[in-house]
């Protein structure tokens, strides 16, 4: 890769901004940018090496809006079946409704792989790779609602706006492509907080997620914004360009040095070739039928899906940082459990299992972490016409694959309904300390300072589970 | 967890590691050595009162025009630095009206300018400019910067807000009005509370406590006492940020980490702002959601105020009522536990139920959690069937229960299913049921034991909506008396209450919302109103233990902060204290007050603050580049009566304003961040300017002041009104595309708009290729280039060459040279000659002549300035 310089920040801005980020920059680092020939900025996108060895390179998060229900996916609970329709022995706190019945799952589960994972009969596919999975059964996190619950999921904080995860990590790493955006995210939703997820709040707006597409846009047509000039041909369009960069330069001239213009004429060149390079990205006409099929994509229900989940492949390809992707609002099953669930991971399965296949056979899952799950789960007490869950933060599942999460284990564990996580609970806060020290970043050095304090993903709390750590 | 409080946490781990002994040693950058040593060492800076500095003696006293000039060049001079040459007057022009009207010169002002050879030019150029509208709404933005002004609440529920653009007008009209910044500062955080001497200035007072309740705020946080905390913490962090540069939001939790003040400091603030009401109730009034609405006030005058005053207090009467009436039928509730009836009883919930019917609690009386109803569709098609397990074999009285209303059937069709048969009889389910008025009987039957009996009810021949909701089995050996429906129907535990309470409770309830309903349909014309706050019961707030609302600490009496001594009045007994509040920051002793205002304003002209870190003033901000000229500044500033027009004045009558950005090597080696302002620094147009030029330059612009472009768009009743997309909708200034939290458009993004949910004095700036991407790409300067194109090609000009003249002096205030001319009509396809515009191929020429205009608003000269 090139090394593009720009200047979107001046060295002087991020010197007393990354405060202790100072840290985790490292002092060698530092000197390095200070030594920088022309010496007034450097590219804070250019890749950055990781302050610890790293497992991962980069994520690709599988983001299930809504909050999939545990105890019909990965966390398997016998005595919840046995006691079908028994009003909650336990202690419930907050969650629920006096009175509440117990609701078996009306999904098989079955052992799967040679780990033997109980998975439920919702990801046949996603089953296939059970011992590749990473399952933490045992996550809990800050939240009631939807809104709180998805913006503690992206930004550490449920309420107060603070950068989101994939920010902080190019903000840490920067990217491996100069020619694409750092962080993308496809298909987002405008819900729940919406471009605050992808949002870098106080970080500068370069660390910002790029959304291609939205909730509302068929992934076949989705693009990056302005990516497309609908004016001219790219060739007519390069004249033009070549006739603005001829009066930047002569206005650098003018200016004799100025780091800001130099970063402008740069900016320009890198959106030209990102023009070119993206949409040939997001074109999967390249792709096999064979990869096509894998993924689901032309066959109906699996096709948008898989378009992403492809298009996330493509990204990591290419060397993109931090990739989401988002089944958007559909997993939220207060009623109708049973057929929406299946639908929704009917949607899904099928893709993330491609998804992971395809990662295996290229060897991009040894340094590609995936991530899956939803912003909380769900009871295991019935609402609605007794087809349906309610909200559940207080223990949940989540699961990684690749990039140096442990395979073919189950983490922690919930009582015996599945209602809270009791046995290594894993907060929020820990998974993103962990997905931070896989890539290599040490959480509690992470920070950028902010109206006089020094941020960070984690606030002040989460640890590393080594339990999760290949 | 404590919203916001963690993190000050953070801060002390990160920098344990890292001399403490003073503020600017805590700097991790002043550590590393990178930076300048600064003149100040002393982390409570900020709190010391002003000085008085005099200019210091210069070598070159020909140099300075103002007296602020001496200070700039003495730390040159003793740098062996010096200021560049003055910036040509195009250059100036440009640069000042951009800087204090955000527009950019027409070329006919640069003409007049050019053109004036007097003394006093430049004065007269800006006083023209100080004195335009425009000024207003270009500085008035910045201060919407501070105050993280938007148009819509943000969080979970992103409601519009309608009446947001009275506080931005507010705003605008007293930078316009040059309203002295102590009174400016009083109307905002009190101004409900200080008198006026007309209707006009009451309203303006009222508007301006708008400043308190633009924040987002957890609306639908179910702990009222948190949803109060925290709102009182939003409004004490912008308070003390905008005001005086201090973090004292970091003190809910623990005493502040850096700067000296303590936790009771902060709940002595606390208690002056939980004791002013802003949010309220919001009355059912069916366009909210929700319990909650922030408050608004209306700008009326007395006649129409009693007007609403009378309806309100109607309103309200009605409200009482019902409010009476809803909580005697809670204490009668309408879902009656079947676990508490006598008998056998199955209620829709465990009954066998075909087609569709929906589930409802909408009418009173009902067993269990809610009833069945038909929707008054698909007639014939659904049925109901309720199936008792009967202990022993024997006769029952067999009952169904329905919830009457006027528009059920008259002639619902009910089976029973018995030991020797059954029987159909037709239910009115219009008439109230004849026992208790929630059961009638249908008769006695004898029965086998076991599941073998049932009643079922269908919607079959009916007309009218019907309603299933239980069936009930009573051994009539246990209940003689039954037929005759007395007290005896229910179990003791419900007996007390008396049925008379039902009906009455019910039937008032109906009536009482339709007499609402019927009072709101004839509510006067709502009137302007304007987000506005109102004291409400004084409290004094208890210290909360780590933040947390619910451990209550010692009480502490409302005050201030007490690092800082500025004689004041305490709060009054009987109000907020708001006022006194207000007074005490806009006090003329207080040397945080005008320190931090002088920056922010020396910041938007010079590209960079003496202090850059100008919403923290505390221990961890930066020390003055110079310190003296700061409060050389603020004692003007207070001297000149708070005039911030004075003030900006001064500073681009002054020469280091005038400075060229040109830098001498000399001056690059040994000050290469321009920290001692030897040359001007260039400066990139914010999102606004940008678009505000484009549309000026494409002669576009429509320079009306003031109002709202938010149209909420959102139906009555609607139950998620949430904040519309918003983008430059009109040629109208950015200023008034409504500024929608977690809503910005593409143009705000992308050229760092300041998140409008946190203070931001001061705004990032990027060159992200996605900015390069918008402006080659975006539909918004590919359509203004278009209309620009057609206007020049519309000119009365000569030729191209002609043409390119006035797109050069439109856009860049300067005439093309020789070769930029050329360059121009190569692109344009005209080559060398000039030829005229009047071709054959016009749409193509139109396409050419866009592609130029295109070209020079994407250009780096047009988005900066020099």
């Amino acid at each position: 890769m090139s090394t593009h310089r720009f200047p979107p920040v001046s060295r002087r801005e991020m010197l007393r901004r990354c405060g202790c980020g100072f840290g985790y920059l490292g002092l060698a680092g530092l000197f390095a940018q200070l030594a920088d020939a022309a010496g007034t900025t450097g590219n804070p996108l250019l890749s950055k090496a990781p302050t610890r060895p790293a497992r991962a390179k980069r994520v690709i998060f599988l983001f299930m809006h809504g909050g999939p229900s545990q105890v019909d996916t990965f966390d398997y609970k016998p005595l919840l079946t046995r006691d079908n329709g028994k009003v909650v022995p336990v202690k419930t706190g907050e969650i629920l409704a006096p009175n509440s019945r117990l609701l078996a799952s009306p999904f098989e589960f079955a052992q799967h792989g040679d780990c033997g994972r109980h998975i439920s009969s919702l990801f046949p596919e996603v089953a296939r790779h059970a011992d590749k999975l990473c399952v933490i059964r045992s996550l809990h996190t800050d939240g009631q609602a939807h809104g709180q619950a998805v913006l503690k999921l992206h930004t550490g904080h449920e309420s107060q706006v603070r950068p989101s995860m994939g920010s902080w990590v190019i903000y840490g790493l920067g990217t491996e492509n100069q020619n694409l955006p750092g962080f993308v995210t496809i298909s987002p939703s405008t819900l729940n907080g919406g471009p605050q997820n992808y949002g870098s709040a106080f970080l500068p707006a370069i660390y910002q997620g790029t959304p291609i597409g939205n909730e509302n846009l068929p992934m076949s047509q989705a693009q990056i914004r302005h990516i497309r000039n609908a004016d001219r041909s790219p060739s007519r369009q390069r004249e033009q360009l070549n006739l603005i960069q001829e009066m930047n330069r002569e206005h650098l001239e003018r200016a004799q040095l100025d780091a800001q213009l130099e970063g402008v004429i740069e900016s320009y060149e890198l959106a030209f070739r990102m023009q070119t390079e993206a949409p040939r990205l997001t074109d999967l006409a390249d792709e096999s039928a064979a990869t096509r099929a894998l993924y689901g994509i032309d066959t109906p229900g699996t096709d948008d899906f898989g378009r992403q989940c492809l298009l996330a492949r493509r990204f990591a390809e290419q060397g993109v940082r931090f990739i989401q992707v988002n089944h958007a609002f559909k997993w939220d099953q207060h009623v109708n459990l049973q057929r929406d669930h299946q639908r929704n991971a009917g949607e899904v399965d099928r893709p993330i299992a491609g998804l992971l296949t395809d990662l295996h056979q290229r060897g991009l899952l040894e340094d590609t972490l995936v991530w899956w799950g939803g912003e909380f789960g769900r009871t295991p007490f019935a609402q609605g016409r007794l087809d349906g869950r309610d909200h559940n933060p207080h223990g949940f599942t989540m699961w990684l694959a690749g990039g140096g999460a442990r395979p073919g284990i189950a983490y922690g564990a919930t009582d015996d309904y599945g209602t809270r996580a009791v046995e290594n609970p894993v907060h929020m806060h820990d998974l993103h300390a962990t997905l931070l020290h896989l890539l290599g970043l040490n959480h509690t050095q992470l920070t950028f300072r902010s109206a006089g304090r020094d941020y960070r993903l984690t606030d002040v709390r989460g640890e590393v589970v080594p339990g999760l750590l290949a | 967890m404590q919203p916001g409080v963690l993190l000050c946490l953070v801060l002390v781990s990160c920098l344990s590691a890292l001399p403490l002994r003073t503020g600017a040693a805590a700097n991790p950058a002043d550590v590393t050595g990178l930076l300048a040593p600064t003149a100040l060492k002393n982390p409570r800076w900020a709190f010391q009162p002003l000085a008085s500095p005099v200019a210091p003696a210069v070598q070159n006293a020909a140099w300075p025009a103002d007296p602020l000039d001496f200070f700039i060049l003495k730390e040159l001079e003793q740098r062996g630095l010096k200021p560049s040459p003055p910036a040509d007057h195009r250059t100036l022009l440009r640069r000042v009206t951009f800087d204090l009207t955000g527009l950019p010169p027409t070329p006919e002002e640069m003409d007049r300018f050019l053109a004036d050879t007097a003394p006093g030019a430049w004065a007269r150029a800006v006083d023209l400019l100080l004195a335009s509208r425009h000024f207003g709404e270009r500085w008035g933005r910045h201060w919407l910067d501070v105050v993280r002004y938007a148009d819509s609440n943000g969080t979970e529920l992103n409601l519009p807000y309608p009446n947001a653009w009275r506080y931005r007008d507010y705003v605008v009209e007293a930078l316009n009005r040059d309203k002295p910044y102590d009174e400016f500062i009083r109307e905002q955080l009190a101004g409900d509370l200080l008198p006026e001497t007309s209707t006009e200035e009451r309203f303006e007072h009222l508007t301006a406590t708008g400043f308190l309740v633009l924040g987002p705020k957890a609306l639908f946080e179910p702990n009222r006492n948190k949803l109060d905390m925290d709102i009182v913490d939003e409004q004490i962090d912008v308070t003390t940020r905008a005001f005086l540069g201090l973090t004292v939001s970091c003190a809910r939790c623990h005493d502040h980490k850096f700067d000296p003040i303590p936790t009771r400091d902060y709940y002595a603030l606390a208690g002056i702002f939980k004791s002013t009401a802003t949010v309220v109730s919001n009355r059912g009034d069916p366009n909210m959601p929700g319990p909650l609405r922030w408050q608004e006030r209306p700008l009326t005058d007395a006649a129409r105020a009693r007007e609403i005053a009378a309806y309100e207090a109607k309103l309200s009467a009605l409200e009482a009522d019902r409010e009476k009436a809803r909580r005697q039928k809670m204490e009668f509730p309408g879902n009656i536990d079947s676990g508490r009836l006598r008998g056998i009883v199955v209620d829709n919930l465990a009954a066998e139920i075909t087609g569709h019917w929906r589930e409802s609690t909408g009418t009173t009386n009902f067993v269990d959690r809610n009833y069945l109803a038909d929707g008054n569709a698909e007639k014939g098609k659904k049925s109901i069937r309720f199936v008792p397990n009967l202990p022993k074999a024997g006769l029952y009285e067999v009952l169904i229960s329905y919830p009457p209303l006027w528009n059920r059937a008259t002639n619902v069709p009910v089976t029973i299913e018995f030991a020797e048969g059954s029987i159909t009889k037709r239910v009115d389910q219009t008439q109230a049921p004849t026992v208790d008025y929630i059961f009638t009987s249908l008769g006695r039957y004898r029965f086998a034991a076991g599941t073998n009996g049932a009643v079922s009810l269908s919607n079959i021949g009916t007309k009218g909506f019907v309603v299933a909701d239980a069936a009930r089995f009573i051994p009539v050996d246990e209940a003689p008396e039954m037929a005759m429906g007395a007290a005896g129907m229910i179990a003791p535990a419900m007996a007390s209450t008396t049925r008379t309470n039902v009906l009455v409770a019910s039937a008032d309830l109906v009536e009482l919302n339709d007499r609402i309903a019927d009072l709101r349909a004839e509510a006067p014309a709502p009137l302007p109103s304007a987000m506005a706050v109102a004291d409400g019961p004084v409290v004094n707030c208890q210290i909360n233990l780590r933040g947390d609302p619910e451990r209550l600490g010692e009480e502490v009496s409302r005050g201030f902060l007490t690092c800082l001594t500025v004689p004041a009045k305490a709060p009054a007994a009987e109000a907020s204290g708001r006022l006194e509040l207000a007074h005490w920051i806009a006090s003329a002793q207080n040397p945080l007050t005008a320190r931090v205002a002088v920056n922010r304003i020396w910041l938007h002209l010079f590209g960079r603050g003496l202090v850059e870190t100008p919403d923290n003033f505390g221990a961890l901000s930066e020390p003055p580049s110079h310190p003296e000229l700061l409060d050389h500044l603020a004692q003007r500033f207070r001297q000149q009566g708070g005039s911030m027009k004075q003030l900006i004045r001064a500073l681009v009558l002054s020469r280091t304003y005038q400075l060229s950005c040109g830098q001498d090597p000399t001056a690059r080696a040994r000050d290469p961040e321009n920290r001692y302002y030897g040359h001007m620094n260039r400066r990139r147009l914010e999102a606004e300017a940008l678009a505000d030029a484009m549309l000026a330059v494409s002669g576009r612009l429509d320079r009306t002041i003031g109002g709202t472009l938010l149209g909420t768009n959102t139906p009555p009743g609607a139950v998620d009104p949430v904040m519309p997309d918003t983008g430059p909708t009109s040629n109208r200034r950015s200023l008034y595309s409504p500024v929608g939290r977690n809503r910005l458009s593409d143009l705000f993004q992308v050229f760092d708009f300041p998140d409008p949910q946190t203070v931001a004095a001061r705004r990032h700036t990027t060159a992200a290729p996605t900015q390069a991407l918008f402006m080659l790409n975006s539909p918004l300067v590919s359509e203004q280039a278009r209309k620009w194109a057609e206007v020049l090609l519309a000119r009365p000009l000569a030729n191209d060459s002609e043409r390119i003249q006035v797109a050069y002096l439109t856009a860049f205030g300067r005439p093309p040279s020789r070769n930029e001319t050329q360059r121009a009509l190569a692109f344009l396809g005209g080559g060398a000659s000039g030829s005229t515009t009047t071709g054959t191929a016009g749409d193509s020429m139109l396409q050419n002549w866009q592609g130029l205009c295109h070209a020079l608003f994407a250009s780096t000269e047009f988005r900066f300035l020099d």
